[in-house]
Order: structure tokens, then sequence, then C-alpha cells
């Protein structure tokens, strides 16, 4: 066996020319699937940062019990030693405090429900620039007394303006009134009417002082440096606290991202799989003819006394050979474009890029660096190889020696 | 002949059905509601709610006129003190003194606890539709609480406003305490159980004095209501019922 | 001469020429059916908010979208409509009462919005009676009767048949209470648009909050075609100066963003397979180059030219591409057609992706246009990735070529 393989990979070396169009050939095919596989998984990567970023972030803290049921009594009190246990941790990037519940607004005649957040405005500017999207007045500051931040989809219904006196009314911790009056400090703009017309920001402790829920807060939400390590940093997190907390990734509170990228997903194998075929055809072909070319090698070398079946078993070390020498070389190649394609990202245009810009969103469709692609597309293409390998297999077993000696 | 011995017989007909005469649904359910209003009624009431890990009591002065006119005041504790809540016909206010507001209540607020309780603003809202809203029926004789009840089914009207599906309750005879109430959704589920004790003499009648509500599918949750003093058929008139006034009563 | 002999050599080694007939068919399948598939995909999402959620064009009262403010409404609505139906561009316009309620049961409630609608003619301008997945849409006259999103049933737990209390404003500011009966459950793409939106009979609604006759909260058109829509809102801008006109693209701004991302992805993949494509060519074309060096060689042995011998592997190089490329755009017509009826659908491919119905049957279609763009592309393409190897054969050496290898 020892001397197949040695002959196998001689036999590489013996005719370059064609050893190296059959590793091109492999080799394309390993940087096409990379290059598909890493963008479309880039693209669904950004679209998750972005979504969670105006959201929940990657992974939510509660009070165990408080997904399933919102309200201001399902709140827990602050310990610092939480915020060492995300400190501690190199993937967790961000930790943003909030105390969340619902109020009715009310001015003169007119009264509307909305979503009052307790905000830390340093931290929740980080996550996703609330204080870039005000457009009147100021964001909050570090002076003890704070105002209140409202939409202009709000102020235009209630009639405010900057100054005015927003009432706040709801329920309270342990079921006591909760009622306040608020300057309006600020007036944001979000492209979704949504956030306009119902959310209302306060700092976190006018939140606390609101509803009567002194240094508590209803979620902290993190955000990663790096998105492919959600499930560790969250087991990470549940180690570190007790069991009065619950600890949940993004996906498990926001079923409708899931199902959209797992639509884009299956769109985007397909495409791959159409991809597949091209190259899968694009390496057979070459393997094919390369087998013909060498009919009468083949030939010869059985004439002269060897065996078929060793014949079968050098023709798959090549092909084992070249399969792996274009992997890693396509591999090693595609790497560093991707790299860059990785830091500096290809931008999208028009209309798409402007609504991205409003949200405050680079308009751009990044590559992905997951170790899973290269390995998967890598042992893909490989099997590919050894497939089409199957036809000179077949071609040595048939072949009748003397005809084609005599060609 | 004849004529002779038809008339005490119908006489005796006449009698029979005299005592064996019972009030009718309606009219028992009707009752049962009139003795807890009256005309018009006042009281002292304390109000608890029981959480699994808190327990909170409010205090308060009530006043009504019919089933469309309703005032509240919360006497205590310290954080609620001077809130006023007034309800006219389907319509809700919440005179809040520290911030020198009355707000109408909104119908998304409709569905939310009041103060906390397992009451909704809705219940308080919509005091009298046990008479109106619902079609009744005697399903027979049961004692609770050793008074001997009627057996009373409530079934929705074709059109009727109400989240409930059925409500079976039982009414003492005779004195028309609504003893049980029980609760239950378009499963058949029992969701709430609504029960009345602790009977006193106020002013001109007996009635309970305490009345509690439990959510049976939720553990450790109640709101117990319990009257304190409850006067009758006083003159209260429909102008005492108003926004202004909440701010002046006292 | 040549061409002759181009052809017969083609014949002469039929593997090597099928082989390269089948790489061209399939890059320009693979093109054509990634182009049609995503076009599908971008389609499906843009029929899907003008046919289900938005129409082509919303009139309303400024403002109106705000808050759903009762007081802002169209007072004429049905004449309105009518003005809009006699356009030549209209396919249908409906005009519907919008309120925001509360829907309660015994054990929940949650705010939805309240649509007032004259079923027979919403049907004209909304597929929601054909996203009926249980029960009926307004079958018959009953009154009361309600139509709610899957998602809203599953919230409030309720079914067919249930009742659900609505909380709603008279347009005194009075509450009032409304009872209805779930006549139908719907379900569409959108999870959120489901948890929202309740139909009923606009008379119903009508009654109970005092809702002026012949007013709407809003006009909803659908037109002929969606090209016409810019032109429309400009007319409809100024036969009705008074009101908002908006058009889907307005009333979605995600459309925008997600189609934007979609175009260029496309481009990008098609590029891909593309240069898949080519290099299959070049990479074949070249073994093809290799596996006949004893023929060539014999053939510049005898005299014939250099510039012969690369104008006839070329010619081969077109005959081969040009077959191939017919036969790639039957295939690719053959299996989109298909496909465009069927339907392919994705669930089968991502688990879970999905039963709530994102998107999980994509039809792929394709403009005439584009088939001959990539035909003609892929031709091309074939032609230059044949010329490197021709360009290789006639360097070779005759001696050396006749020896074979």
């Amino acid at each position: 066996m020892k001397q197949i393989i040695i002959l196998a990979w001689r036999n590489l070396w013996r005719n370059r020319r064609r050893t190296m169009i059959t590793l091109a050939s492999v080799f394309m095919a390993v940087i096409l699937a990379i290059a598909i596989r890493s963008l479309q998984k880039g693209v669904y990567a950004s679209m998750i940062s972005n979504a969670v970023r105006f959201s929940t972030g990657y992974i939510q803290v509660h009070a165990k019990g408080y997904w399933d049921d919102q309200n201001i009594n399902n709140s827990f009190e602050y310990d610092p030693s939480l915020s060492a246990v995300f400190q501690k941790n190199k993937d967790i990037s961000l930790y943003v405090p909030r105390l969340e519940s619902f109020a009715l607004a009310s001015s003169g005649p007119h009264t509307k429900g909305v979503a009052v957040t307790g905000i830390d405005p340093e931290k929740e500017d980080e996550m996703n620039g609330l204080a870039k999207k005000i457009i009147e007045g100021d964001y909050f500051n570090s002076q003890p007394q704070q105002g209140i931040l409202i939409g202009d989809g709000l102020a235009e219904y209630l009639q405010l303006h900057l100054g005015d006196t927003l009432v706040l009314l709801g329920q309270g911790y342990h079921g006591a009134t909760a009622a306040g009056q608020f300057p309006i400090q600020g007036i944001f703009h979000y492209p979704l009417d949504q956030m306009n017309n119902t959310m209302v920001f306060l700092s976190l402790p006018d939140a606390q002082l609101l509803f009567g829920a002194e240094n508590s807060l209803t979620s902290i939400s993190l955000m990663l440096q790096n998105e492919n390590a959600i499930s560790s940093a969250k087991e990470f997190i549940e180690k570190h606290v007790d069991s009065t907390y619950e600890v949940m990734e993004w996906p498990a509170m926001n079923k409708t991202l899931v199902q959209e990228i797992q639509g884009d997903n299956a769109g985007g194998i397909i495409m791959l799989g159409i991809l597949y075929l091209v190259v899968a055809f694009g390496v057979f072909g070459t393997i094919l003819m390369m087998t013909m070319e060498r009919k009468k090698e083949f030939a010869a070398m059985i004439a002269v006394g060897m065996r078929r079946f060793k014949l079968t078993f050098m023709v798959i070390f090549e092909t084992i050979f070249i399969g792996l020498i274009g992997i890693v070389s396509g591999t090693l190649i595609i790497l560093p474009i991707l790299i860059y394609f990785h830091r500096h990202p290809v931008a999208l245009t028009g209309a798409a890029a402007e609504t991205y810009q409003q949200f405050g969103i680079e308009p751009v469709m990044p590559a992905s660096l997951d170790p899973s692609i290269f390995l998967y597309q890598g042992i893909t293409v490989l099997c590919i190889a050894i497939l089409s390998a199957f036809y000179p297999l077949w071609y040595i077993n048939r072949i009748p020696v003397a005809g084609t000696l005599k060609q | 002949m004849k004529k002779l011995f038809f008339i005490p017989l119908v006489a005796l007909l006449f009698s029979f059905g005299k005592t064996t005469q019972q009030p009718s649904a309606d009219e028992i359910v009707r009752k049962a509601n009139d003795l807890m209003m009256g005309r018009s009624s006042q009281s002292i009431a304390t109000m608890t709610v029981i959480r699994p890990s808190w327990t909170r009591t409010v205090s308060m002065k009530t006043w009504s006129l019919g089933n469309d006119y309703y005032m509240v005041q919360i006497t205590a504790p310290a954080q609620d003190k001077g809130q006023v809540f007034l309800k006219r016909f389907n319509e809700m206010w919440n005179w809040m003194p520290n911030i020198s507001r009355i707000i109408r209540i909104p119908p998304s607020m409709m569905g939310q606890n009041w103060m906390g309780s397992d009451f909704t603003n809705n219940d308080l809202v919509k005091a009298n539709s046990i008479v109106n809203d619902y079609t009744h029926r005697i399903l027979g004789n049961e004692t609770t609480d050793g008074y001997d009840c009627y057996k009373i089914e409530f079934s929705p009207k074709p059109n009727a406003a109400v989240v409930w599906d059925k409500i079976i309750a039982w009414i003492a005879k005779d004195k028309y305490f609504m003893l049980k109430s029980e609760f239950y959704n378009e499963d058949g589920e029992l969701v709430n159980r609504e029960t009345q004790s602790d009977i006193k003499y106020f002013d001109d009648r007996d009635l309970p004095s305490k009345l509690v509500m439990t959510p049976v599918k939720e553990k450790g949750k109640q709101t117990i209501l319990e009257f304190q003093k409850l006067n009758f058929n006083i003159s209260l008139k429909p102008t005492f019922f108003s926004q202004q006034n909440m701010k002046n009563i006292h | 001469m040549l061409v002759q002999i181009a052809w017969r050599n083609i014949w002469r080694n039929k593997i090597r020429s099928l082989v390269i007939i089948i790489a061209v068919i399939l890059g320009l399948w693979g093109g054509i059916f990634s182009d049609a598939f995503m076009q599908g995909m971008a389609e499906q999402q843009v029929y899907s908010s003008i046919h289900t959620e938005t129409g082509h064009l919303q009139l309303n009262a400024p403002g109106f979208l705000l808050n759903h403010d009762m007081q802002l409404r169209i007072g004429d609505a049905d004449s309105v409509v009518e003005q809009i139906n006699r356009l030549p561009e209209t396919e249908a316009a409906a005009a519907t009462i919008q309120i925001t309620a509360m829907a309660s049961t015994a054990s929940s409630s949650t705010g939805i919005i309240v649509n007032g609608i004259a079923p027979d003619t919403y049907a004209k301008v909304s597929d929601i009676s054909k996203l009926m997945v249980n029960g009926d849409y307004f079958k018959n006259d009953r009154k009361n009767m309600v139509v709610v999103g899957q998602q809203l049933a599953d919230k409030l737990r309720v079914k067919l048949h249930s009742r659900i209390v609505l909380t709603l404003q008279t347009v005194t500011g009075d509450i009032i209470y409304g009872a209805f009966k779930i006549e139908g459950i719907y379900r569409t793409h959108n999870s959120e648009f489901d948890k929202q939106m309740i139909y009923v009979q606009k008379d119903d609604l009508q009654s109970l909050v005092g809702f002026p006759s012949g007013a709407a909260s809003l006009v909803r058109v659908l037109l002929q075609k969606d090209d016409d829509t810019k032109e429309v809102a400009e007319k409809l801008r100024s036969q009705f100066p008074a009101e908002q006109v908006q058009t889907w693209i307005e009333l979605s701004p995600m459309q925008q963003v997600l189609s934007g991302t979609m175009t260029q992805m496309t481009i990008i993949f098609v590029g891909i397979i593309l240069i898949a494509l080519a290099f299959g060519i070049v990479n074949t074309m070249l073994m093809a180059v290799m596996d006949r060096t004893r023929e060539i060689g014999m053939l510049l042995s005898i005299g014939m030219r250099p510039s012969k011998v690369f104008g006839m592997i070329v010619l081969e190089t077109v005959f081969l591409s040009l077959t191939g490329a017919v036969v790639g755009i039957l295939i690719s017509i053959g299996t989109i057609y298909w496909f465009g009826k069927s339907g392919i659908n994705l669930s089968m491919i991502a688990q879970g992706a999905n039963a709530m119905g994102y998107n999980s049957v994509v039809y792929p279609a394709l403009g005439a246009g584009f088939y001959f763009q990539l035909a003609i592309m892929v031709v091309v393409v074939a032609i230059i990735a044949g010329l490197i190897p021709a360009r290789r054969a006639i360097r070779l050496k005759p001696a050396e070529a006749v020896r074979g290898d």
C-alpha cells in the first residue's frame, strides 16, 4: 500500500500541467463556495446584530418568570455583583440595564398608553444610538434632575412641545399607583412609527421612583463582541448567577426574526446548492477529461502487471491528494480576502441604504469568518472530488488493455 | 251543587299556588343586586390584596347612586391617599392629587387591575351587568355556609359584551345574600370564585361584610374587601358624582 | 471548410463534447435559476405587502395613521371610492373604518386594530379572504362576527366560535363594549399583522361607535399593475388634495430595505456562478486540449497553419457553447415554469422555516429579457474561456505533440 501512495504522489508531479488543471478546478470550487457562504452568513449576522441592537440585545437577564409575565412586580433589585460577572467574560462587550413598564401619558384631553423605559443614558446610547435620534432638545445628561424623552409622533398627538409637562399614570410596584409629571427634555425620531408613537424614556432613577421600584430593573441586555459566542456566554452567566434569574438568548425573545432568517437561510442553501452543481460538474468534467487523457498510461500499467484494483487505489489517492491540496490552498487564498471584506464590507446602495442609515445602521454586506464555513465547504468539496473519482475507477475496471494500447 | 264545590276548589288551588310559588330566577338575582346596592349607598371599607410575595391594604370611602354612579376615595395608605375614582355610566375618571390631574380611563385601561387587586376597572364600572346582561335559570337548591340557597346559572344574552361564558351563584333564600359566585370561561374552566361572608347588620339590613375574590388557577392570590360601615338610601344626587366634586369631597 | 472540420471534430469525441455542453448548460441554468429564485423571493414579499397588508395605495385624512384618531376621517368616502373606481388603472377600491380597541376574554386582553369592512368589496382589494385557515370569511350576514389572525387567537387563547369582548370609544368619546363571535381565523406571512388586525362588518362597527355613514377612516386601492403606482398616486393627490395619499412603498419602509439588499446579493451570486462557469469551461477545455495533443500535433505537422488550428478550436467552442446555451435556456424555461407553478417549499429545507409561513413557498420568476441577457453573457464567457486553451494548443511544437505526452 505504501508503494501505491508514493506512486500516486509521484504521478501528480510527473505531469504538472495535468495536475495543476485538476487542482485548479478544486481550488476554484472551494474558493467560490466559501465566498458565497461567507457573504450569506455575514449578511445574516449583520441582520441579527441590527435587530438585537434595537431591541433585546443578544442575551437578556431578568428575574425568573419575567419574560412570560412582563410586569413591574417581576423586577429584580440590582446587585453590583452582576456587573462583575459580566465584566469577567471577554465576549460580553456591553451590558445595558433597563426598567420597563406601561403607563398612560396624558396631556389635556388626550390620553395614550405608552411604553416607559428607564435607561442608563450612556449605555443605552452605546447600544442603539438613541442620542443621535434626538431631533429637538437634548438627550439625558449627568444633571440630577432629568425630564422625559418622547417620540415626535407622540408629541404631535398630545400637542406637546419642548418644556411642556407630560403626566404619566400607571400601576407601580406591588399595586401602588404610579403618577408623575415630567418636563419634555428631548424629542426623538425613529424610522419606525411604532417607536415614535408609543415609546418614552426616563432616566433610570426617575423611572424607579415613578413606579416605586427602588434600585430595581426589569432587564439587563447584553451585547457581544463575537456573535458566535452566544451559547458560551449564556452558560457562563448561568453558572455565576443564582436561580432567581433567567438568562435568555435572542431567538427565544424574537421569534419573528428567527423565522425571517430561517426563511432567508433556506433560500441561501438553495443558492449554494446551485453553485455546487456548477462547480461539481467543473471538477467532474476535469477529472473525466483527465481520465481519458491517461487511457494509454493506465492500459500500459495494467499490461506490465499492475493489478487493476491497485491502480484503482492509486487513482483514489491521487484524487485525495489533489483534493486536499486544492482545499488547503483555496482556503489559504480566500481567507485574507474574506478578512479584508470583513473589515471593509461591500456597501449597499440605493433606497435600502438610506433607510438603514436613518436607523443608524451601516448599510453594508459584511463577510463572515465563522470557522464552520471553511470546515463544511472544505469537506463538501473533498466529497465532490472523491465522488468524481468514481469515473476513473469505473473506467479502469473496464478498460480493454490491448485495444487501448494499440490506438 | 257544582258551583258550590267549584269555588272552594279554586280557592284551595289559589292558596296552594301562593305557598308553592317561588320567585323566578330573574327576581332572585334582581333582589340580590338591590340588596347590595340599594337606591343609593355610602360606605367605609378596606381592601386587602394578597400575593405570594406581598400584601397590601387600601382603605376607602365609597358612594353609589343606582347602578350608574359610583365614587371611591382612597383614605390610606399615605402614597395613595386622596385619590378619587369616579364612575358615570360606562365612563371612569381618576383624580390624582399629587399631580393635580383628573385622568379619564381609556378603553385600553379598562381591563387593567384596579389598584393592583383582582378586580378590573371593568368590574367596577359594569356592576349591574349580572342583572341585565345574563339570562338566569334556577338549577336547584343547595346549602352553603349554613344557609339554604338557590343555585342559579347565569348565561350571557346573545349580544352581551361580557367575558364570562357562565356564572353559577348561590343566593340565600329569604335573605338574598350572594354567598358564592363562580365565574367560568368559554372552555368551561373555573376562573374566579367570589365568596361573601361575615353577615352583619348595616343600617337597615343584613349583609355580608366580607367579600373575597380568588383567581382559582393562580396560587396565593386573593383580594379581600371588608365593609366597616354601610348606609343605604341616603340623599345623593347625580350632581354629586361630578369631576368637580372629585377634588372636593372629604 | 474549417467549419466542417470543427463540426466533425465535435462529433468525433462525443464524451468530450458532451462534458463541455453540460458544463455550459449547468452554468447557464445555475445563473438563470438562481436569479429567478431570488426574484421569486423578492416578488413574494412585495406581493404579500401589497395584496395582504396595504394595497397599492391608501388614502386617509392627514395625520390619521399617527394614532388612529377617530375624529380624522374621510367624510365622503363613498364618493371617493366611486371616483377612484372610474380611473382606468384601478382594479378596485374599498372604504374601511379603522379603530384601535382592546380585545378581552376571561383571562387576557390585548390592544388591537378593528377594521370595519364591506366583506365583498374588501375581498377585491385584499386577499385576506383567501388566507383563512379555519372557519369562514363572513359567509352570511350574521351580526357581530369577527375574523381574527391566528397569532391573536393563540394569544387570547380562543378558537372558532369563541366570544371576545371589544372595548372601544364612540365618536363622542364614550366607552362602549361589543361582544363578537369568531367566525374565521386567518394567517399571513407577517405575525405582527396577525396579532393586530381583526375584521368586522362595517355596519356592526358603525352602529357600535356611531361612525357617520358614508364616511371612512381610509380608502384602500388595488391597481391592475404595480408599475402604475407612482402615477396614480400623483393623480389622486391632485384629485383629493385634502387627503393624504401614500403608496405601498411609503407605507412599508422595511420592504425597501429588504428588496434592496436582495437585489445586490443576487448580482453578487450570479456573478460568482458565472465565474464558476467560466472556470469550469476553461479547465475542461484545457484538459481537452491536452487530450488532443497528438491530434493537434498531427494537424500542425501536416501543414495546417496554427491560426487555422486556433480558428478550428474556437469554432468548436462556439458550437458547443451555443448548443449548451440553447439546451440550457430550454431547461431553464422548463424548470422555472414548473417550479413557478408548484412553488419551492422552503420549509422542507430549513427546518421550522416554517409553519408560520414567512415566504415558505417561493415561486421563481424571471422576465424574458433576463434569459437573453444571461444566455449572451454565458456564451461570451464560454467563448472567451475557450480562447485560452486554443492559444495553448497552437503553441505546441508539432514533433512533441505527435509523440504524445
